[in-house]
């Protein structure tokens, strides 16, 4: 089936009437938790919100809840749990910031998030920020960001949930929260297992024979996690309060091998313990301002074992060590000219270790320092019609290598290194017409390389630590349409169009020079980035809803090197189009969706392409007497596809699932 | 699966050779003679994600059809009278058979794994010929050889026997078979025995006679194992049997370690198998040249080496082995580089894998000159070269 552009649609809700285009309307917040927040209301980033459905089992892991949101793809290692990692408008995973609750998750070492250590359960809400980031996060990115957010919200309920889906998925969560004036407290509890035994096709290595390709089951790619997140805020007085909030997280994952063996070994084991505390304060300088200081510690433990050679071009037994701790302040106030002046300072340092566990090579550790100020206006002109946002961001990184080895074991003097960057981002918003609105947003950004990048990944490559940061220069331009009068019959109709330029200079690819095996990181691409997005909607009929969100990229790589000069970048669909259908009528939902991709690369080479993507789901809810029931299916037509070239996911997946609110 | 682009490719050489023009690039003019020499080279993305075949044509202005048959990034490639064996190795563990003059589709492909389902790969090294009904299949992460049938036409047929080398195996359970060569009708296995990447054990030849498909014992004083010791460490990219003095040559790195040089080249007497060692990488105070990484003989006293100074820096050198005098190539652009490959082809002359970033070239050297003949681009970074009937 295939979509043409701008396809209209028909929304309508059976409820209110829809709320203005990206117009945030703040409920009341006894404990000032949104200071500190982005506030949506004025912000001039091209972005989107997610509030997540806790009681619908198919949203099972955060991949599947973003993978059809526009501009975002997702790429995964296998089935629910598996290995996940975020692109935005063609940046990679390393180029994209994650942000928990307004802290960035995105550590010093490696530089991608694994999404698949973020338990839904957890999650009340998802912003999306194509491109620009706002002030708020402290951080910005070539790529955009995501942020997070598990510590919203006042509400009192008590419920258990449990999902069941195919190969092997349970799921089962337990959610209390409650308080009163001056307490509140969640918890949220969540024990996930994934057997993963979906069936895919081994064709034994022999891509040319047919004949000895036979149907098997995924093998030795089980998944078990189990998660807790305690929330607890205080009233301390009318201005000030306390947010705090305490999360644990194990996994225990087997890795599968490209032959499907039953009789490897290799796992991964990861544990994760953070603790964020967050003292909010009203009227702190004036009787208009707003600050929050927060002190986050995060503590992660990965223990790689593939001593038997089963996967990796060599047998390697790691224990991966890193510790954050950091304090982010922000303060708001607004002056007597109505200009908004906000600051955000980020300080923390990054510990990390890494152990060879057959303890024949030598540890290594280093530190990262990092600080971050942000310093940002935002004046608001005739009442809101009109939004200038600058945002000067300085930013600056110390790095320590202690004494360290390479994977021969060769010595590395102890070193430091120093990254600077200044960054300015523009944002403007204008109200054309009561109904049209009209967003821009330019600036510039940096990556410093990550510690791996620069130091060696033990047992996978070397460092450079000549590496320069990436830079990048982004911009978008973007209009919103929504109808606003009620008797027409094109009321609440919405319309958005955006464009976005990313150029991209020093790109860090990392090479081989024989087939040894181990490479070392290199600035040795450039790369422009263009696409187009757009959504469409409608309300006209009760209880239907349509929706349609299409984006089209284009990217180039400009580089030296022949086989990649000219080519697209790997690993991101230069066509993304999404259906969306859903009915709702007391206490009953159906939901249909359809989404096609295509024009994948798995390589910067453009030899390998992957296979273009068909999906169709389908969900049935029905929710009353404090019980939810749902059933659906992902992926109808059972087609199997690879993110990752040689890692079949699993093809049609049945989810059950039972809610209930105590 | 192949992409359409590279059947595109293949179809249209396939088209050539119909008519009479063999395997040539679409705008070549010339036609291919059985003196002329085609080489087949293993090739790599920068990124290592993705690996291909570049063909090369022609005795002067060679021409070069690249990004042919994309697929695996870690292979490597043999060659066969007008054949051309694609060894697919660490993640795929299977060898391909291509006629040079239809390679549309491959004449078979077969794993080289014992059984489905393995826990590791076998990563087979290289297919060593003796006759077309009869091969060697050194297999990098196992401790038995497999003696094929190259003509077999089921994969029940292709594997005729196993050599057993478990006894050169050390605590990681491989010996790391890596390089042979046939000569006098004996098949020598040149294995790393590293200890997880370590050269802490002493390099081995297995010897085999190709008649009975047994080892033949090597020494004299009864010792366990039955193979030639080499005094250098790590074997790993060339190895070469000369005729003209009945030697086999073979180059070694090493050890990556800073301060430890236990490579060079060093030259076994196919006969006597009495060893010696021509190029030695040095010690921790003297090593001008640095590590051996690859290398091509061209006659008992002329020969070309590669040496290793550090990621991405090599060296070239010229030497003579029966004296191990070396000086530096005199081709002023071919001084130092990044090197990952050298051989040498019927004719004498040297081919030289170029992979500098932007580079991807393969030259052609007159080694009785020292002088450059041709510079070939090949799009991805050249890895091994084999050549067509030789």
């Amino acid at each position: 089936m295939r979509f043409i552009f701008l396809q209209f649609i028909i929304l309508l809700s059976a409820t209110s009437v829809a709320e203005p285009l990206q117009v945030y309307i703040s409920n009341p917040d006894v404990f000032s938790e949104n200071i500190g927040n982005v506030d949506l209301k004025t912000a001039t980033v091209n972005f989107s919100e997610i509030d997540i459905d806790q009681q619908s089992a198919s949203n099972a892991d955060l991949a599947t809840i973003l993978q059809n949101e526009t501009a975002l793809q997702i790429q995964q290692s296998g089935g629910l749990g598996s290995f996940s990692a975020v692109s935005l408008r063609g940046a990679s995973s390393e180029q994209v910031l994650v942000f928990l609750d307004g802290i960035l998750i995105n550590d010093a070492v490696s530089g991608y998030v694994d999404l698949s250590l973020i338990p839904v359960s957890q999650i009340k809400r998802i912003e999306i920020f194509r491109g620009s980031t706002p002030i708020e996060l402290g951080a910005a990115s070539m790529g955009g960001a995501i942020n997070i957010i598990t510590n919203d919200g006042t509400e009192s309920k008590k419920t258990i949930s449990y999902a069941s889906a195919s190969y092997g998925v349970n799921k089962l969560n337990f959610h209390v929260s409650g308080g009163d004036e001056k307490n509140h407290y969640r918890l949220v509890a969540e024990s996930l297992e994934n057997k993963n035994h979906y069936p895919i096709t081994n064709d034994n290595g022999t891509i040319y024979v047919s004949s000895d390709d036979r149907e098997e089951t995924r093998n030795h790619a089980e998944i078990e996690q189990n998660s807790s997140l305690l929330v607890w805020k205080h009233l301390l007085n009318i201005n000030t309060s306390l947010i705090n909030s305490f999360r644990l997280f194990e996994k225990k994952q087997n890795l599968p091998n490209i032959a499907n063996s039953s009789a490897i070994t290799t796992n991964l084991f990861t544990s994760l313990v953070q603790f964020n505390s967050r003292l909010v304060i009203r009227k702190l300088l004036n009787t208009d301002s707003e600050s929050s200081f927060e002190l986050y510690h995060r503590n992660k433990s990965e223990i790689y074992d593939d001593r038997n050679s089963e996967i990796g071009l060599k047998a390697n037994h790691l224990s991966q060590k890193s510790q954050i701790t950091g304090l982010k302040s922000y303060i708001k106030t607004t002056d007597s000219n109505h200009i908004e002046w906000r600051m955000v300072l980020d300080l923390d340092q990054q510990q990390s270790t890494s152990e060879d566990l057959f303890e024949i090579l030598n540890d290594v550790s280093h530190r990262r320092n990092t600080a971050k100020l942000n310093l940002g206006l935002r004046r608001l002109f005739k009442n809101g019609n009109r939004v200038l946002d600058v945002v000067y961001q300085s930013e600056q990184l110390t790095d320590n290598l202690d004494d360290a080895y390479d994977i021969y074991d060769n010595h590395i003097p102890a070193q430091s290194r120093q990254y600077q960057f200044d960054d300015i981002r523009i944002g403007y918003s204008h109200y054309l017409t009561e109904s049209t609105q009209l967003k821009f947003n330019i600036g510039q950004y940096h990556r410093a390389p990550y510690l791996f990048e620069l130091y060696g990944n033990r047992g996978f490559f070397h460092g450079n630590s000549d590496l320069l940061a990436e830079d990048s220069v982004n911009m978008d331009i973007g209009f919103d349409y929504i109808n606003q009068t009620e008797s027409s019959l094109w009321h609440n109709l919405n319309l958005h169009l955006g464009y976005f330029n990313n150029n991209s200079n020093n790109l860090i690819v990392r090479t081989y020079n024989n087939s040894r095996g181990v490479g070392v990181p290199e600035n040795i691409n450039d790369s422009v980035i263009t696409g187009i997005e757009t959504s469409a909607s409608l309300p006209l009929f009760k209880n239907h809803q349509l929706m349609f969100n299409m984006t089209i990229t284009d990217s180039e790589i400009i580089s030296d090197n022949g086989s990649f000069n000219g080519n697209l970048i790997p690993g991101y669909f230069t066509e993304d189009y999404l259906f969306s259908y859903t009915y709702s009528h007391y206490a009953w939902l159906l939901q249909f969706e359809h989404n096609i991709k295509e024009g994948m690369y798995y390589d910067r080479t453009n030899l390998l392409r992957a296979k273009d993507r068909d999906l169709s789901n389908i969900k049935i809810k029905y929710s009353a007497l404090n019980q939810t029931f749902e059933f659906s299916v992902n992926n109808i037509m059972n087609n199997r596809y690879e993110d990752y070239n040689g890692y079949p996911k699993p093809g049609q997946i049945i989810y059950l699932g039972y809610s209930y609110q105590f | 699966m192949m992409s359409f682009k590279n059947k595109l490719l293949l179809t249209a050489l396939s088209l050539l050779s119909l008519a009479g023009c063999d395997l040539l690039p679409e705008d070549s003019t010339q036609s291919y003679t059985p003196s002329s020499v085609t080489a087949v080279v293993a090739t790599t993305s920068t990124d290592y994600t993705t690996g291909a075949i570049s063909v090369i044509t022609g005795d002067d202005n060679r021409i070069a059809a690249n990004e042919l048959l994309a697929g695996n990034s870690d292979r490597t490639v043999n060659t066969f009278n007008d054949h051309f064996y694609i060894l697919d190795r660490e993640t795929q563990s299977t060898i391909t058979k291509f006629n040079i003059i239809d390679s549309t589709y491959p004449v078979w492909q077969y794993s080289s794994q014992d059984a489905l389902n393995e826990a590791s790969s076998t990563n087979p090294h290289q297919i060593v010929f003796l006759s077309e009904t009869k091969a060697y299949v050194l297999r990098y992460n196992r401790s038995t050889i497999w003696v094929v049938n190259p003509s077999a036409t089921t994969a029940a047929d292709f594997k005729t026997g196993e050599i057993d080398l478990s006894a050169y195996a050390d605590v990681d359970g491989a010996p790391e078979m890596t390089m042979g060569v046939i000569a006098n009708g004996k098949l020598f296995v040149a294995m790393q025995r590293l200890e997880y990447w370590s050269p802490v054990n002493n390099a081995y030849i297995a010897v085999i006679d190709t008649a009975t498909d047994t080892e033949i014992d090597t020494t004299t004083s009864g010792t366990a194992l039955k193979g030639i010791p080499l005094t250098i460490k790590n074997p790993t990219t060339s190895m070469q049997y000369l005729a003209a003095d009945d030697s086999i040559y073979i180059q070694a790195i090493g050890s990556y370690t800073d301060g430890e040089f236990i490579g060079g080249i060093e030259k076994v007497d196919a006969t006597t198998y009495e060893t010696s060692l021509i190029i030695d990488d040095g010690t921790a105070t003297t090593h001008p040249d640095e590590r051996v990484s690859a290398m091509a003989i061209v006659s008992p006293t002329l020969g070309y080496y590669v040496s290793y100074i550090s990621w991405g820096s090599n060296a070239l050198y010229r030497f003579d082995p029966s004296t191990g005098a070396e000086t530096p190539t005199t081709i002023g652009t071919l001084a130092t580089g990044n090197f990952s490959n050298i051989t040498v082809d019927v004719n004498g002359l040297i081919w030289l894998s170029d992979v500098a970033n932007g580079n991807a070239t393969v030259h052609v050297i007159d080694p009785q000159t020292d002088t450059l003949l041709d510079s070939v681009a090949t799009v991805l970074n050249p890895n091994k070269i084999s050549f067509i009937n030789q």
